[in-house]
């Protein structure tokens, strides 16, 4: 039983959860924010 | 079967007590109590032994869906050696707040997930991937008072270019009312946030 307790550590994350931006696909929304809002200014 | 008259379910052979727990499982996803379905076909799929590998991946069909519920991801690891291919994308998509990914997945598999019943609960799910996207606008201004400009665009580049101010509006107003968002819309100018942890950790 312990066994698969631990398996279901293994198998689920919720720490998914981060206040990283560092990602491509941050990067990509940052860009496109941006360009909006300097078009507007 | 769980009612006094009976005997007590760990009395019953272990196999015949997985059975039920996955049958009363899916009973619980089709009459949307998500929590108890979770912890019914989490047993099942735990105490399943290895050798079935048909029936894990049965179990883990209707799990998953129930666990993203809960905003628990499985990992890329269990999904594959399960062949449960489909759901990889729209994990990520998830996780990532990438609206665009998350349609796109929806749509290709929208067969598949339509005859295992679950395409309305993973359709749901889409509110967690907006809340997602919302945090990265929120983390990337950094400020209290985020335009709603800025939602905007991100809906544009995400979903389509016809989207307009009171479509984003709708979305916040969605995700302020369902806790998933601490703040009120100033219309037309911006979204002003809780100063205190405004995107709530999740599951609620």
């Amino acid at each position: 039983i312990a066994e698969s307790e631990e398996n279901t550590k293994e198998q689920w994350e919720d720490d998914w959860d981060t206040d990283n931006i560092d990602d491509d696909f941050s990067k990509q929304l940052r860009a496109e924010i941006e360009s909006h809002s300097s078009m507007k200014s | 079967v769980e009612s006094p008259g009976f005997p007590s379910l760990d009395t019953y052979p272990l196999s015949q007590l997985i059975t039920y727990r996955f049958f009363n499982g899916r009973l619980s996803v089709f009459n949307g109590a998500y929590k108890k379905a979770q912890q019914d076909l989490l047993f099942a799929f735990s105490k399943c032994p290895q050798t079935s590998f048909k029936n894990k991946r049965l179990i883990l069909l209707f799990l998953v869906p129930m666990q993203l519920e809960q905003c628990k991801f499985p990992k890329k690891s269990l999904l594959e050696k399960y062949k449960l291919n489909q759901f990889i994308d729209i994990v990520q998509a998830i996780k990532t707040g990438n609206i665009k990914q998350f349609n796109d997945c929806l749509s290709t598999h929208q067969n598949f997930f339509i005859s295992k019943g679950i395409y309305l609960i993973l359709e749901k799910l889409k509110i967690i991937c907006y809340r997602n996207l919302f945090k990265k606008v929120y983390l990337i201004h950094s400020g209290q008072r985020i335009p709603i400009n800025n939602f905007l665009s991100a809906l544009k580049w995400m979903e389509n270019d016809s989207i307009d101010i009171d479509e984003t509006e709708c979305i916040l107003s969605n995700l302020i009312y369902n806790g998933y968002l601490k703040g009120y819309i100033s219309h037309k100018v911006a979204l002003v946030v809780s100063p205190t942890n405004p995107f709530p950790k999740l599951p609620l």
